[in-house]
């Protein structure tokens, strides 16, 4: 056999071989891999979840699938995508009722492998996003920019009452610690436990929180429906009690 | 001296060759990294020394490099694939240094020298002898930087992994140098990296 005839041959017999092996060994240990990341990022939204108010510690299934929206222990965790440097990455960002950031948790990224402490946790540069005051680091310009752009959208996009349905039926359970804590905070409000506990009664619920009249921060405001008043509030406040425990798990 | 001592002392590949520095450097923070490093890093090397010394007589003079590069990888893929499935903990905190344990010229030297020279018994004392030599070092590194850490914290950060091993490297350099005095001998296998 003539010698390039022969190095190509035993290149793409051994390139063969080789990737024939290595298909078959990652079909084998796909459905493995694929647990251990759900579980990573499983781990990842308990730790955020925890931040909420409540001792809540019910063992939930996060799905990697589709849109996350999880509304537990007073907190609406979002599933934001950012454009990082290394393409997507994913993003658990949990607000409270105030729309204010309470954590912020990067799910899967394919930035350069050394920047892993800073989107890891625990980092306290991640948590520098909730105040704001982020510090720059050196080379992660466009991982900044990508985490601040999502944590930026997360806040303006949140709209509680169709994030969390369940939220409006299962108020007044006095089990449900974050169902409590969320009419705790409009129990001071006038009007707040009047006769009529029907749902949705518009005049009585925009005096409670109409945008602007408790400093409420414009996301909140932007929750608020086309027709003037709170929809997820008004729907949280005055609606009876109804399957509670069973209506508010994670879908 | 046989092999295996000969691939793991005298020609020790971090402490007397120098090779493979970045992983030794970056993952000795703690024992239990260095170990999940130093079992990656032996079931690399053993696994392409034998597989390039049993199909030597069959890989053509002019394109050996890149068979020797593409069974590395190989393996390296395969270690990486099963740590990311069976040991995910320890994947997460050293996946990068397990992947560029490709480029590690320790590995490629002992498949260029050795593997692709000599049969199947010497290439696997030889790559046992490297993979402990290495293994070794990496775990002593680590187990000195976590010891020094409680004192002094700075042990654990990269400038730390340069300081500690800059000591130990100077140390051996000291007793291998009165070794060779005492016994007259050459500067010996040390030129023939």
């Amino acid at each position: 056999m003539r010698p390039l005839l022969r190095n190509v041959a035993a290149l793409a017999a051994l390139t063969l071989v080789a990737g024939a092996l290595l298909a078959f060994f990652a079909e084998l240990t796909e459905d493995e891999v694929a647990r251990n990341r759900l579980e990573a990022e499983t781990r990842i939204l308990r730790e955020l979840v925890a931040l909420g108010a409540g001792d809540d510690n019910r063992p939930y299934v996060v799905s990697t699938t589709g849109d996350l929206v999880l509304c537990e222990r007073d907190l609406v965790v979002l599933q934001m995508v950012g454009s990082g440097y290394g393409g997507g990455m994913r993003l658990a960002v949990a607000l409270d009722l105030d729309a204010s950031i309470k954590g912020v948790r990067v799910l899967t990224h394919a930035e350069t492998p050394g920047f892993g402490d800073i989107l890891n946790t625990p980092s306290a540069w991640l948590d520098s996003f909730m105040t704001g005051d982020v510090h720059a680091v050196t080379g992660a310009t466009i991982t900044s920019d990508a985490v601040k752009a999502a944590v930026e959208r997360a806040v303006q996009r949140v709209r509680i009452e169709e994030m969390c349905p369940a939220w409006n039926e299962s108020v007044g359970d006095g089990l449900v610690p974050s169902r409590r804590a969320l009419r705790a905070r409009f129990e001071d409000a006038p009007h707040s436990r009047g006769n009529d506990r029907s749902r949705g009664r518009p005049a009585r619920a925009t005096t409670r929180v109409a945008p602007g009249s408790s400093g409420r921060p414009r996301a909140l405001a932007g929750a608020i429906g086309s027709s003037g008043r709170p929809r997820a509030l008004a729907g949280a406040i005055g609606s009876p009690l109804r399957g509670a425990r069973s209506s508010r798990g994670f879908p | 001296m046989n092999q295996f001592t000969e691939a793991a002392v005298a020609r020790n590949p971090a402490a007397v060759q120098l090779l493979g520095l970045c992983p030794l450097l970056a993952v000795s923070n703690t024992v239990a990294n260095a170990l999940g490093l130093a079992v990656a890093s032996t079931v690399v090397l053993t696994g392409s020394a034998v597989l390039v010394s049993a199909i030597r007589k069959l890989i053509p003079e002019d394109v050996r490099l890149p068979c020797f590069v593409l069974v590395i990888a190989t393996f390296t893929t395969l270690v990486n694939l099963a740590m990311e499935a069976y040991a995910f903990d320890l994947y997460q905190r050293i996946a990068l240094f397990v992947q560029i344990i490709v480029t590690n010229c320790m590995i490629l030297a002992r498949v260029e020298q050795v593997a692709s020279k000599e049969g199947l018994g010497r290439t696997l004392l030889d790559a046992l002898g490297t993979s402990a030599g290495f293994a070794a070092a990496i775990l002593i590194l680590g187990a000195a930087r976590e010891a020094v850490t409680l004192g002094f914290p700075l042990a654990a950060l990269p400038p730390g992994a340069f300081m500690v091993a800059g000591v130990l490297l100077a140390g051996v350099n000291v007793v291998s140098t009165r070794s060779r005095r005492r016994t007259g001998g050459s500067r010996g296998v040390q030129d023939c990296r």
